[in-house]
């Protein structure tokens, strides 16, 4: 609750501080160091896994409800929802990752996110919290087996022993990945 | 007022804007003249005087000099042809429409910021040039020169002018210090200004004008061109030019708009010689309605004499109105939503919000019909670019063809008309090209005129447009068009086809019969380009040809991309949305009804016809549906080419007027759905795309075609795994590229038809 009422001040600074500050850099801080710069990423859990986004991308969390499916797309895209008369559709972020479907409940959570110019949701266990992370603190990520894990972070933080992944939401939804993911859990299957 | 960069820009656009419907205005009162240049009436060529006039008044401002330079002479002609100086001939006529391509031309390059190369329109110009000034004794745009024949030498006179401006003169953008400019570049100017009606600086409103000037200028030019320079401030001020040595005569004149002055100059002391007058008088007549001291209302010989036209409509961004638009089928969502609720409400309380529902539902109803019919504009903006076009490839093919248009004022969504423009100039470059005879000749030797028409019309018909366009050339050659769709594989060399399903071919992507390759159109996208432009549009296009005789091409589009009237019907446990435009009945098949054909196609008999069926939940892969036919419903719907496709669907749920939301805003296109809404339930519900359901079931089911290949029983041990995502992107892609698919997906698609 404390940190959901550091996003309302930092919103509500925006107007006073003149420039809109699209990094998402707590105001008064955009003048450090580069390095010592300050992102903030809401976080939430897939499984025993921690995810984060750039706050900045984030429009709305709601809790999920039913979707109208729509005919012959990859299993991970769970159908689009009316958005106050916005169609915007529904990514599971665990079936993305191969993890298998999620059994969706009142208790899921859809994290409404901006790619580039279009408006998408994803589907997630719990929405746990906001971090502001130094950049210097974001790790890359370290080149794995698995393509899909280098391909859709941007990025790895350690708080308090537990690790964050940064979604690189862009590539995530990106056309041509998707291209690929569905070619990727097809060799799965084989 | 100070005028910075950036304000100007804003001008500009505004300019150019209207330029583009001044053009319009022009090119089509010029096609009347083209069609009938005997009952020329003077209004026309007023009005197409006023359109260069105004063009060259605005270039000036932006110093398009190249712009003011042109218009200037055209502008030159056509005052000499409204005063009844040059005959209209058929030669002129066409000058005057390659003058008005020219002037287009310029404005457009006006407005990217470069110049016209002088050799595009010099031979225009000249005879131009020729026939506005290459008659001294009459010429009208150097009074002075008549002057000089006259009184043998230029007189310097001295003309005093007093120029008080009203009030709002700031206000339409006049800016009293270009007129000062202007008059010096005549001559020597003196000035002086009156600040008496300036009020103490509390009471000052900044866009209003308080100064007034009395001007002194010595110069050799004539009255008129004094008066020229105020010509666009006339309504805004009051305005007194007086000569200094024979102020009687001229205060006389200004009260002088009468033919007499013709016959009789009355005035001072020899100067002003009857030509001068009619020069005079033209310049009056034109600026009649808009003087605001003279005893006006005398009808003039170019009958230019009603009153100034009230303004009786307003520019409006198109942003504001979409946002009206947008906000309105909120509305239409939430009162459906609302009125749902109500059903769940107890009776008496029911009943009771029942009649307030009624009347909130007429009203948005109306509400929503009254935005809608704001963004209606009628077709003509459209159809008037095409003369231009055909004028242009006929000149380009060496072909003579004339074009009729009827039905321009047919309205229709401002979406849908933005949308038209480049399936519309396809179809016309098709027709010229393929549709009309490859020369003159040939056409005589076909019996028929040389001269070549093309028609085209727009015409509303039950809820939709329908614009047509037709041309009376040698027909579609289905000889041809069969070979080349046999050589292109688009259809196996036995396959038996109608008439129509051949026409219908030219429709086929990389299709084109054209032998060789021309600039104008045959670069392989064709008439497919048109087709799914058009059915993007939720439109149908069609073809009806008669060899030797012509082609028609018929184009039908839903009158708005907003909102659409469809019916519910629900597969298993989804529901779509069929529209309403295009269904035509519903039926429940008995099983007598139903038959199966060879490629594994299902048909249901229908009053001696035999329309295929599309199921909807083996396309879309929806589970517990009905599977049986003749338990289910047949929606029969109609689809391009006028034919029809049966969509097996569970039940009809209603009918509804829809709200269409676009799917692609935030996802990408999915096969066999347009577009999506929002039902009352607040649930996003999918609008079908009719005809690319067709495709994709006649995709499944060619691709199953040669029946011999496969034996049925091998396929029906095939294993039951199938990915049906798989095969149907791989549906899909074949759809757009009509190649035939590759040996995998064939195989995918024979299991997925096995499945059931």
């Amino acid at each position: 609750m404390e940190s959901n009422s550091l996003v309302t001040q930092e919103k509500n600074n925006l107007p006073a501080q003149g420039e809109p500050n699209s990094q998402g850099h707590p105001p008064g801080e955009a003048a450090m160091a580069e390095d010592n710069s300050h992102h903030q990423f809401i976080t939430f859990t897939v499984g025993d896994q921690e995810y984060g986004v750039d706050i900045m991308s984030v429009r709305e969390i709601k809790g999920w409800v039913e979707t109208t499916l729509l005919p012959n797309t990859p299993e991970y895209m769970r159908g689009v929802l009316n958005l106050r008369g916005v169609i915007v559709p529904i990514f599971d972020l665990r079936c993305r990752f191969g993890l298998g479907k999620t059994e969706a409940t009142n208790l899921h959570v859809i994290v409404i996110i901006a790619v580039k110019n279009r408006m998408v949701g994803i589907l997630v266990d719990t929405v746990s919290d906001i971090l502001t992370v130094s950049n210097s603190d974001i790790r890359d990520v370290p080149k794995m087996e698995t393509l899909i894990e280098e391909e859709y972070l941007s990025g790895l933080v350690t708080i308090e022993e537990r690790m964050v992944a940064l979604l690189n939401q862009e590539r995530l939804f990106d056309a041509k990945m998707i291209d690929s993911g569905i070619a990727m859990s097809k060799m799965d299957e084989t | 007022m100070s005028t910075n960069d950036f304000d100007l820009d804003q001008f500009k656009a505004t300019y150019f804007e209207e330029c583009a419907e001044l053009l319009i205005d022009a090119e089509t009162r010029l096609a009347d003249l083209q069609h009938n240049p005997e009952s020329v009436d003077a209004e026309d060529l007023n009005a197409i005087f006023r359109v260069v006039h105004s063009v060259k008044g605005g270039a000036g401002a932006f110093s398009f000099d190249q712009l003011v330079g042109f218009a200037h002479i055209y502008e030159a002609l056509l005052d000499r042809m409204r005063q009844g100086e040059i005959q209209i001939t058929e030669d002129i006529v066409t000058l005057l429409l390659s003058a008005n391509d020219i002037l287009t031309n310029l404005i457009q390059a006006a407005q990217n910021g470069t110049t016209l190369p002088e050799e595009d329109f010099i031979e225009v110009k000249n005879k131009l040039n020729l026939l506005a000034f290459d008659q001294p004794a009459n010429t009208s745009s150097e009074p002075s020169e008549s002057e000089t024949v006259t009184s043998g030498e230029k007189r310097v006179q001295k003309y005093i002018i007093s120029f008080i401006p009203k009030p709002e003169l700031l206000q339409h953008a006049n800016e009293p210090l270009l007129l000062v400019r202007e008059m010096k570049e005549l001559g020597q100017l003196t000035t002086t200004v009156n600040t008496d009606r300036l009020p103490s600086i509390q009471k000052i409103i900044s866009d209003e004008a308080y100064f007034s000037w009395v001007f002194e200028l010595v110069s050799d030019c004539s009255l008129s061109d004094v008066e020229e320079v105020f010509e666009f401030v006339t309504e805004d001020c009051d305005l007194e030019i007086k000569i200094h040595n024979e102020t009687e005569a001229k205060t006389e004149k200004q009260e002088q708009a009468s033919p007499e002055l013709v016959s009789e100059s009355p005035s001072d002391s020899g100067t002003k010689k009857s030509l001068e007058a009619t020069k005079q008088q033209a310049v009056e007549a034109m600026q009649a309605p808009t003087i605001p001291t003279p005893p006006s209302g005398k009808p003039t010989p170019t009958g230019n004499n009603q009153a100034p036209q009230r303004v009786s409509s307003i520019r409006v961004e198109l942003d504001r109105v979409d946002r009206l638009v947008n906000m309105v089928g909120e509305l239409v969502i939430t009162q459906a939503m609302l009125r749902q609720q109500v059903d769940n409400l107890p009776s008496e309380l029911a009943a009771f919000m029942a009649k307030g529902f009624e009347d909130l539902g007429m009203h948005t109803r109306e509400i929503q019909e009254s935005v809608m019919a704001v963004r209606m504009q009628p077709v003509k903006s459209v159809f008037a670019r095409i003369p231009r076009l055909v004028r242009e490839l006929a000149t380009k093919l060496g072909k003579k063809v004339e074009l009729e248009t009827s039905g321009e004022h047919t309205e229709v969504d401002k979406t849908v008309i933005e949308q038209l423009s480049d399936p519309l100039t396809h179809m016309i470059r098709n027709s010229l090209d393929h549709g009309i005879e490859e020369t003159p000749a040939d056409r005589v030797k076909a019996g028929k005129p040389e001269l070549a028409t093309v028609t085209l019309s727009a015409e509303h018909r039950s809820g939709r447009i329908h614009i047509i366009v037709t041309d009376d050339g040698r027909g579609i050659n289905r000889e041809r068009v069969k070979a080349k769709a046999i050589e292109k594989g688009i259809i196996s060399p036995d396959e038996n086809l109608s008439d129509e399903a051949i026409d219908d071919l030219i429709f086929s992507p990389g299709f084109s019969t054209a032998e060789e390759v021309t600039d104008v159109s045959g670069r392989g996208v064709g008439m497919d380009v048109v087709r799914r432009n058009i059915s993007n549009l939720g439109g149908r296009i069609s073809v009806q040809s008669t060899p030797g005789k012509g082609t028609k091409f018929i184009m039908s589009l839903p009158l708005t991309l907003a909102v659409l009237d469809g019916m519910v019907v629900a597969v298993g446990k989804e529901k779509f949305i069929i529209s309403l435009t295009a269904i035509i009945e519903s039926l429940r098949p008995t099983k007598t009804e139903l038959h199966k054909l060879s490629n594994g196609a299902e048909v249901v008999a229908l009053r001696g016809e035999y329309i295929r069926l599309v199921k909807l939940h083996r396309l879309f892969n929806i589970p517990d549906a009905q599977r049986d036919p003749s338990q289910a419903l047949v929606v029969v719907v109609e689809i391009e080419g006028g034919k029809q496709v049966g969509i097996l669907v569970d039940e009809l749920l209603g009918q509804q007027q829809v709200v269409i939301k676009s799917l692609e805003e935030n996802y990408d296109p999915v096969a066999g759905i347009s577009a999506a809404t929002i039902l009352g339930n607040g649930m996003v519900a999918l609008i079908l795309d009719v005809d690319g359901l067709d495709a994709m079931a006649r995709q499944a089911s060619h691709k199953h075609e040669p029946p011999e290949q496969t034996g049925l029983l091998d396929t029906e041990k095939a294993p039951q795994k199938i990915d049906p995502p798989n095969q149907l992107k791989a549906s899909l892609t074949d759809n757009k590229s009509a190649l035939p698919a590759d040996d995998h997906s064939e195989d995918e698609t024979r299991k997925y038809e096995v499945m059931e």
